[in-house]
């Protein structure tokens, strides 16, 4: 064995859980060896991956063997991923904060260091009985680049997709936008589906892609009639650059995250800008996402538009101030939806319905430390989360004290929840610097940071996306860039790879109400 | 600052994982600590006096071996994954087909009776019979070429 190595996660092979019942992991290697199995499938890596599915059954399908490497792995004690709550049980009594970090006693070093903590955030509330009413204003693109490549028709069958999710009685309001923006929509009730279906229609391509005109175009509406009953959201769709106002569009973003309201943002084609795009959502707690096909539209709009109607919150929160010279290089929420956070405070977390939990990642700078007395607790960071709730009811607070012991760095390994998240932080920041290098002119050290990406998530069993990481390389290696949509494709897939456990592998079926 | 034991990327104290190459870092608490020490720099030169680096052919992919092996080879061996996900069914390769290493010195092969062979520069060799590999070794595994390049260690 190398010394690097760990186990492959057997569970994600399987889309799995850890925690899965005999049945599931039956079920689930039944179905994976339908889909593996060489005879069947002519993709070079299914060999391979079949080999792995087998070797994970063997494991898992076992009693014994599969104690021993619960044991081995850490899944055993509770287990993170919760099952959906039935909304009957008081969830009071039960902490809804769980932090762990990446070492407990760090020694005092005349050098900084890095700290990790992984905050585990549950909903004090459960899931209501009848969905929250959803008010949803769409931007969409009709710049004149929307008529290629089926971006158009892939926006409104995006738009049809969550028309289909949303309640009658929740609204829409449609609003295009080029140079200038326009609306297309006022409010209107979705059972009034003709009349939405007829303003769609009218989406026709002209000019160019002025972003921040049409938001304040939606927000101007949007104020009109604001609720703190319902969940209103502005979903922006574009395939381009905006330039020169993207400032004034984060100040929007600022506004709305004032009032509670959520931006969600989905980008066409390859050559929108996913860093402004991310930074917009992030700030109201929403998160951006590649929309390459029908097929993504379908996974990801309804799971979010249900999140909507069944959030346990109205509202959620984190605020907190550093100690000095500590620096907070990273905010990253790892569930329910992936997103690169803006680190001053205070910060959205957005909402979770039933059965999610928030999973936000800190990645801590500290300064040197030497001097100080061994034994002593260092406070890095004090901060709080607030859960607003919906009706009534009063904020629900939990206080986020993030301190560390100094001293001799026990011998204990970080848990592993903290070495997952880091673990996909790490792929997800390799993607990017490889990408950076590319355009600094340095395409053997982008190729090298892929090829490491490629063996790293193979030996996780994330084989897929190592193929689709070893594709991007190829291309380079035969001195080809990759194209804007491969550069998508990776920062959305790496992205992804975020979630914890199956997430990628399997979505959870939701449950629709009835 | 720490370095990486795979890649020699240096990164902040308390980093879990290697911001170039991704391995885990937590877990190199004794490596990191030793590598700062001079016997141990001259423990593994004079364990694995270079840095072996395979270079597939038809792949034309260089794999960089993760210090310090042994290593074995084979469609379903784990320790060089680069080369376990570039063989194919039809190459022949055994799960377990050969196992690399370094001893006294020098780098080694051992065919680990596979089931259509080993041959190094064309010749077969027999099974469970270690043979010393030079740099610009060309290696088979059943169908599977690929060239051994021993990059030597800088001597400090």
């Amino acid at each position: 064995m190398g010394t690097t190595q760990e186990q492959p996660n057997y569970y994600e092979i399987l889309g799995l859980a850890p925690g899965a019942t005999p049945q599931e992991i039956r079920q689930a290697y039944l179905e994976a060896v339908r889909r593996w199995h060489p005879d069947r499938n002519k993709d070079p890596e299914a060999h391979e991956v079949f080999l792995l599915v087998r070797e994970a059954y063997e494991v898992l399908s076992n009693p014994v063997l599969r104690r021993d490497y619960d044991q081995r792995m850490g899944f055993e004690g509770p287990i993170t991923h919760t099952e959906p709550m039935t909304g009957t049980i008081p969830t009071t009594q039960v902490p809804h904060l769980r932090i762990r970090v990446s070492y407990e006693t760090i020694p005092a070093l005349d050098e900084p260091q890095v700290w990790y903590a992984l905050l585990n955030i549950t909903s004090p509330w459960s899931e209501p009985e009848q969905p929250h009413p959803v008010t949803l204003w769409f931007v969409l693109d009709q710049s004149n680049s929307m008529r290629k490549d089926g971006k158009m028709a892939l926006q409104k069958a995006a738009v049809r997709t969550a028309l289909d999710t949303l309640r009658p009685q929740d609204r829409v309001g449609l609003i295009g936008f080029h140079d200038r923006p326009r609306l297309l929509l006022p409010l209107t009730p979705v059972k009034e589906r003709g009349t939405i279906e007829s303003a769609l229609e009218d989406l026709r391509p002209a000019g160019g892609t002025e972003i921040a005109l049409a938001l304040a175009l939606a927000w101007r509406h949007a104020q009109q009639r604001l609720s703190q009953r319902e969940v209103t959201a502005i979903w922006l769709f574009t395939d381009g650059r905006t330039y020169g106002d993207e400032e004034q569009a984060l100040q929007l973003a600022k506004q709305w995250a004032k009032a509670g309201v959520i931006c969600d943002a989905f980008g066409l084609g390859g050559d929108w800008n996913e860093s402004f795009l991310e930074d917009l959502t992030a700030q109201t707690g929403g998160a951006s996402y590649f929309l390459d096909s029908e097929t993504t539209a379908r996974q990801i709009i309804p799971e979010k538009i249900e999140r909507f109607h069944f959030a346990t919150v109205r509202r959620a929160q984190f605020d907190f101030s550093l100690a000095p010279q500590v620096e907070l290089t990273g905010l990253y929420r790892m569930s329910p939806e992936v997103a690169h956070l803006p680190t001053a405070s205070p910060v959205e977390l957005g909402l979770v319905r039933g059965g999610e939990r928030w999973l936000l990642l800190l990645e801590l700078r500290l300064p040197p430390l030497q001097g100080r007395v061994s034994g002593q607790t260092y406070r890095v960071l004090y901060g709080q989360v607030r859960l607003t709730p919906w009706g009534r009811g009063s904020v629900h607070e939990e206080r986020v004290p993030l301190h560390v012991r100094l001293g001799e760095r026990a011998p204990h390994k970080p848990p592993r929840a903290v070495r997952h998240a880091v673990e996909r932080l790490t792929w997800y920041r390799m993607q990017r610097a490889s990408r950076e290098a590319l355009h600094h002119g340095e395409p053997h050290k982008a190729r090298a940071l892929l090829r490491h990406l490629a063996q790293r998530l193979t030996q996780r069993g994330r084989l897929r996306a190592a193929a689709r990481v070893k594709q991007v390389e190829r291309r380079l290696r035969a001195g080809a860039l990759p194209s804007p949509e491969d550069e998508k494709a990776l920062e959305y897939g790496t992205r992804l790879l975020m979630l914890p456990d199956r997430a990628d592998t399997v979505r959870r079926r939701r449950r629709t109400a009835s | 600052m720490i370095r990486c034991p795979v890649c020699g990327a240096t990164a902040l104290e308390g980093s879990l994982y290697c911001s170039e190459c991704g391995v885990p870092l937590w877990e190199q608490d004794e490596v990191r600590e030793e590598s700062r020490s001079p016997q141990t720099e001259t423990r593994l030169l004079d364990s694995c006096p270079a840095q072996v680096e395979l270079w597939l052919e038809r792949e034309d992919v260089t794999v960089v071996l993760p210090e310090p092996g042994p290593w074995e080879l084979g469609r379903a061996t784990k320790d060089v994954p680069m080369l376990a996900e570039a063989i194919r069914p039809r190459d022949g390769v055994s799960r377990r087909h050969a196992r690399l290493y370094w001893e006294n010195g020098r780098l080694y092969l051992m065919d680990l009776s596979s089931t259509n062979g080993t041959k190094v520069n064309g010749q077969r060799i027999p099974p469970w019979h270690p043979v010393p590999l030079h740099d610009g070794d060309v290696v088979q595994l059943g169908r599977f070429r690929f060239h051994v390049h021993l990059i030597p260690r800088e001597q400090t």
